[in-house]
């Protein structure tokens, strides 16, 4: 990395981050805002520190549960869009439900979930039903956008209705697979820990006791750990969706 | 199915059109009554203004459409879909393979094994010129050496139908003229039957053996040619007195099928 491109994509980012931590930790020790509200910076690092086994470990719960939530919206989700853009009619009947699915509110369904699938499960299903919508809505739409010359071709040379899926359609689909998947992880990580407020276990539940302990620097510890998970989780998408389409766009090597 | 290119000269297909009508919802009467006859082997261009029903003709004959009335026949057992080879109008490649896989595809969907498809490819984008260029993916590749890619995919099945929708209108010049030189070569070793759809008239003089010219839609044939000029093209011939005759005959039937309704 050389010197421009930091000044020019790492330091913006930098910036605000530097300038509200400092501003905040200003504002509590001046006491210009109650540390029992906000606490300071200082705070929340120092409660890492401290409560960090406890902390660890309900991370890797929650993103135990997270990918495992993520992993099943990602091959569940895609083989519902499969089926749905197999035909008009089963899109017509079928695609109404799966936003419904969406616009149910999680946290009022939690309950249910503890009783059909027990605690342990609940985080891992709470994941699931989060993140599955956007992978099935934009796999959904790149399977039907499939170039229609490109339809032609496989036509002509007589391509049976399997090949046709899994040479063309399917790869074609790829760069709006991978959007749906970006959002899916971030919104898989949101699931669980709304699981995790019912269930009590991992950083849902460690910021459910913290805030009855009025541990407001173990709350926002326990934020910025789901934070963290969130971005890992997008970070790792991201690179796998470079990877996957690498060959798409004009590559250095141009004659 | 003959798949080996370096076999003895194919013989073309012919194509037979009888009253072929295409009305599109709307109504709008794309073709209107095209009777056609090809012989094997021949190198016809069909010309027209934009939006004619060209495409929508090259279509019907490719089997990709079936026309509203009218019969359609391509060689003896009508139109077998193996044996056609298609360019569309932009190169049309899977961005997600090389080159050689991109032209080894058709082989693939019907089924030829791995080894014996991927060899049939490279001499196929070796006649093309471009065998430097196997491993490259389309991302990496200029326009017109797309265009000579999509040319290969076509001719990897050793069609003995080649249907050409303007395949090189987006390409400058140089290149376009280069692309025709080439496909002239092409034809004149292997005499597989072409049909040319362009809106260029001087890529039809100079390719075709006859030019079939459109009206304005509803489209019907308002002249077919047999051009007077020499089997063998080359790039000189673009500045032959004869050639710009035989273009002024296409201009005059493009301009009374145009004026028509206008």
């Amino acid at each position: 990395m050389n010197a421009s491109n930091f000044m020019r994509n790492v330091l913006p980012p930098i910036v605000p981050f530097v300038v509200v931590t400092v501003a905040t930790e200003l504002a509590v020790r001046q006491g210009w805002v109650p540390s029992f509200l906000v606490p300071a910076p200082s705070s929340v690092v120092l409660s890492m520190f401290r409560d960090w086994p406890e902390l660890w470990r309900a991370t890797l719960n929650t993103a135990n549960a997270s990918l495992i939530g993520f992993g099943m919206s990602a091959i569940i989700g895609s083989l519902v869009a499969i089926a749905l853009s197999s035909a008009a009619w089963v899109q017509r009947a079928f695609y109404p439900y799966a936003v419904f699915f969406q616009t149910v509110p999680i946290i009022a369904i939690a309950p249910l979930l503890v009783i059909w699938f027990g605690w342990d499960r609940t985080v891992v299903v709470s994941a699931f039903i989060v993140s599955i919508f956007p992978v099935i809505a934009n796999t959904l739409t790149g399977l039907l956008s499939t170039d229609p010359a490109l339809r032609d071709l496989f036509r002509l040379y007589d391509a049976k209705r399997l090949a046709t899926l899994l040479k063309l359609r399917l790869p074609f689909a790829l760069p709006h697979v991978m959007t749906g998947l970006r959002i899916a992880a971030g919104l898989a990580v949101i699931g669980a820990i709304v699981g995790e407020f019912i269930t009590g276990s991992g950083i849902g539940g460690s910021i459910m006791v913290s805030r009855q302990q009025n541990r407001v620097d173990k709350v926002f510890a326990g934020l910025l750990m789901a934070s963290l998970l969130g971005i890992v989780l997008f970070t790792l998408v991201n690179l796998i969706s470079r990877l996957s389409l690498r060959h798409w766009h004009a590559s250095e090597a141009k004659s | 199915m003959q798949l080996d290119p370096t076999a003895a000269p194919l013989s073309g297909i012919s194509v037979d059109l009888r009253g072929v009508q295409r009305v599109f919802p709307g109504p709008v009467t794309a073709i209107d009554g095209i009777d056609l006859h090809i012989a094997p082997g021949e190198f016809v261009a069909i010309l027209g203004p934009t939006g004619c029903g060209k495409s929508t003709l090259l279509r019907i004959i490719a089997g990709l459409d079936k026309p509203d009335s009218g019969s359609i026949q391509a060689g003896p057992g009508g139109t077998a879909h193996r044996h056609i080879g298609y360019v569309f109008q932009d190169a049309y490649l899977l961005p997600w393979r090389n080159a050689l896989n991109n032209v080894a595809l058709p082989l693939e969907l019907s089924g030829v094994p791995r080894a014996e498809r991927l060899a049939t490819a490279a001499q196929a984008i070796e006649r093309v010129e471009l065998a430097d260029a196997i491993t490259r993916y389309p991302a990496e590749l200029s326009g017109g050496m797309r265009m000579r890619v999509s040319l290969a995919r076509a001719l990897v099945t050793s069609p003995s139908l080649l249907l050409l929708d303007e395949p090189f209108a987006a390409l400058d010049e140089i290149t376009r003229q280069q692309l025709d030189e080439h496909l002239h070569q092409l034809w004149y070793e292997r005499r597989m039957t072409v049909i040319f759809v362009t809106h260029s008239i001087i890529e039809a003089t100079f390719l075709a053996e006859r030019a079939v010219v459109l009206t304005r839609r509803p489209a019907h044939v308002i002249l077919d040619h047999t051009l007077d000029l020499p089997e063998r093209r080359a790039a000189a011939l673009r500045t032959d007195a004869q050639f710009s005759q035989q273009m002024r005959v296409l201009v005059e039937a493009l301009e009374r099928g145009d004026g028509r309704q206008a």
